[in-house]
């Protein structure tokens, strides 16, 4: 076929013959590999991630438990937080001259694997008192964390006297995830 | 490894050859000589096939004269300046630079030259890289003949060869006869050699001296040069070709056999995976819960409460503190979780002057955990009436 060519021919036609044989190395040969090289960084980084699986694992519930505890202050006792609750409150009123106007049915929602408890109470007394009262559940007897607290002024309409109220919401939060 | 082939035209029109193989390695050379009067048969079976072959064609018919050249004279004007009247197209000429007005001619008679061409080719003898007529190409043995140069002149074959710089100058014709042996370098060859010895020294030095009008021989040297490239690219692309694949092939085999063992090891922890992206997403999730719910900071409400009314002065009343206030999409807490906003506390209060508020308001401000203090409504309806008043605080 190529025998009757010219030199200067076929030099021409190996530098075609050069550029189908570097394709074909390419498709067949190369392609290959640069994909092997491609799926080994991205296996690399599953791979790192499953040898470290269980020192991660044990790190992340580490963390997990840390978030917990920090978000719930259940006591170490039979009662609820509920009755845990009441059971301050009424101790102090007593001990202050304070009047425990409601305490409510503790309203409980679940957001992922907390139970969320907030416990909703009114005390009448005055402005110091309520302030100690407040002040005993948040920093000493911690029966849970404080969400909100509403001082409002009021006006007895028969004795023409202002009296000082709190309402006071505190939150208790659980890890409901067995 | 070349060989050098002299065809000698003989007095009958008879062609004898002369042959010689000059092999390379390194800096050593080795010359081998074939004798004279061989036959054509003889010197196909001592050619080695695809070696190449330098021809060289002497002896009668061909004439040897040194013109005057001009710059823009052609082969034409220098046949008719060697042989008056003569048609191109019926010799061939070489032509030898001497210097820039001079030249040497070798003229020979075209079909004389193919004749022997022709016979050449139909014995199978083809790999000629070089062609040459006449005798002048011992120019290229000059260098190695320094020994037989006497007053720059070298005689051979009944010429005497008149040397200037080297080279060639002029050429004349001598009665005496040579039939010895020549000394080159270190080696000894015989007379009858020396042309085509030279004529394979053009495989290893380039000589730019020579010109021919052949066409035939202009295109037998550039086949043979096309060839040589052909070839080196050729095995040059075969075997980077064969590089690349071998080399590709341990690296794909290195990676193939690491990716292998991988997924092998990820499939083992498969479980432990699964498990930590569960993790993940909860761990997430209950972060993005404690923190926009504020359940990590200590709740400091009594702390608040106590520094605010010690800031107070006596004709301000204070009717109403939120602290923490339920967010305002919340209309109330039994819809939902019940949310706070533990970076503000809203304060209602009344007062006589707003001077007065406004001096409580700068000092307040200067708390350390108070970011802002903002007033969001003030109203007085009358003069004898105390203003009311709603403050927005927001805490750092």
């Amino acid at each position: 076929m190529f025998e009757n060519r010219t030199y200067k021919t076929k030099n021409k036609l190996l530098l075609l013959i050069a550029v189908l044989a570097l394709l074909l190395v390419y498709l067949f040969g190369l392609k290959k590999t640069i994909n092997a090289i491609v799926e080994y960084k991205r296996i690399s980084e599953n791979y790192e991630q499953a040898q470290n699986a269980p020192r991660l694992l044990l790190e992340l519930q580490k963390k997990l438990n840390k978030i917990n505890k920090s978000v719930d202050f259940s006591k170490e006792n039979t009662l609820t937080a509920e009755q845990n609750i009441l059971e301050l409150v009424t101790k102090i009123c007593q001990e202050y001259k304070m009047t425990l106007m409601q305490f409510p049915k503790t309203n409980k929602t679940q957001k992922g694997d907390f139970l969320i408890e907030t416990n909703q109470f009114v005390v009448e007394g005055t402005f110091a008192n309520l302030i100690k009262l407040v002040f005993q559940i948040e920093q000493k007897n911690k029966v849970g964390r404080v969400a909100s607290i509403h001082y409002e002024l009021k006006k007895n309409m028969e004795t023409k006297k202002h009296y000082l109220v709190a309402t006071i919401f505190i939150q208790n939060i659980k890890n409901v995830k067995v | 490894m070349v060989y050098g082939l002299n065809a000698i035209i003989n007095a009958n029109n008879s062609v004898s050859y002369s042959l010689v193989k000059l092999t390379k390695d390194g800096k050593l050379s080795k010359i081998e000589e074939y004798g004279t009067q061989i036959e054509l048969i003889k010197i196909k079976e001592l050619v080695l096939p695809k070696i190449p072959i330098a021809l060289v064609i002497s002896g009668k018919g061909i004439s040897t004269k040194k013109i005057n050249y001009k710059l823009n004279d052609g082969y034409e004007e220098m046949l008719n300046k060697a042989l008056p009247n003569a048609k191109l197209s019926d010799f061939i000429i070489e032509r030898f630079s001497v210097d820039d007005e001079n030249i040497i001619v070798t003229i020979t008679r075209q079909d004389a030259f193919l004749n022997i061409l022709e016979t050449l080719n139909s014995t199978g003898i083809t790999s000629f890289f070089s062609i040459h007529i006449g005798t002048l190409i011992i120019n290229n043995s000059l260098p190695l003949l320094i020994s037989q140069i006497e007053n720059d002149v070298f005689n051979f074959l009944n010429y005497d060869y008149a040397l200037k710089n080297n080279s060639i100058h002029a050429i004349n014709a001598n009665i005496q006869l040579s039939n010895n042996k020549i000394k080159i370098a270190e080696d000894e060859i015989h007379d009858y050699s020396l042309l085509a010895f030279s004529a394979c020294l053009e495989y290893y030095i380039s000589n730019n001296s020579f010109k021919t009008n052949s066409d035939k021989i202009n295109f037998i040297k550039s086949e043979f040069a096309q060839k040589e490239t052909f070839v080196f690219r050729l095995w040059l692309l075969l075997g980077s070709s064969l590089f690349i694949l071998l080399v590709n092939f341990f690296v794909f085999n290195f990676y193939w056999q690491k990716n292998l063992n991988m997924n092998s090891n990820i499939q083992v922890r498969e479980s432990a995976l699964n498990k930590l992206s569960e993790l993940k997403l909860e761990y997430t999730n209950k972060m993005e819960f404690v923190n926009s719910n504020g359940l990590l900071e200590n709740s400091k409400t009594s702390f608040y409460a106590d520094r605010l009314a010690q800031g107070l002065t006596e004709n301000i009343n204070l009717t109403n503190i939120i602290i923490y206030p339920a967010k305002e999409k919340k209309d109330s807490y039994e819809e939902g979780i019940p949310e706070f906003d533990s970076k503000k506390i809203n304060v209602k209060g009344s007062c006589e002057k707003s001077i007065e508020l406004n001096f409580w308001m700068k000092k307040i401000q200067k708390y350390s955990w108070i970011k802002s203090v903002q007033l969001i409504n003030y109203t007085q309806e009358s003069a004898s009436d105390k203003a009311k008043f709603f403050l927005e605080i927001v805490i750092k």
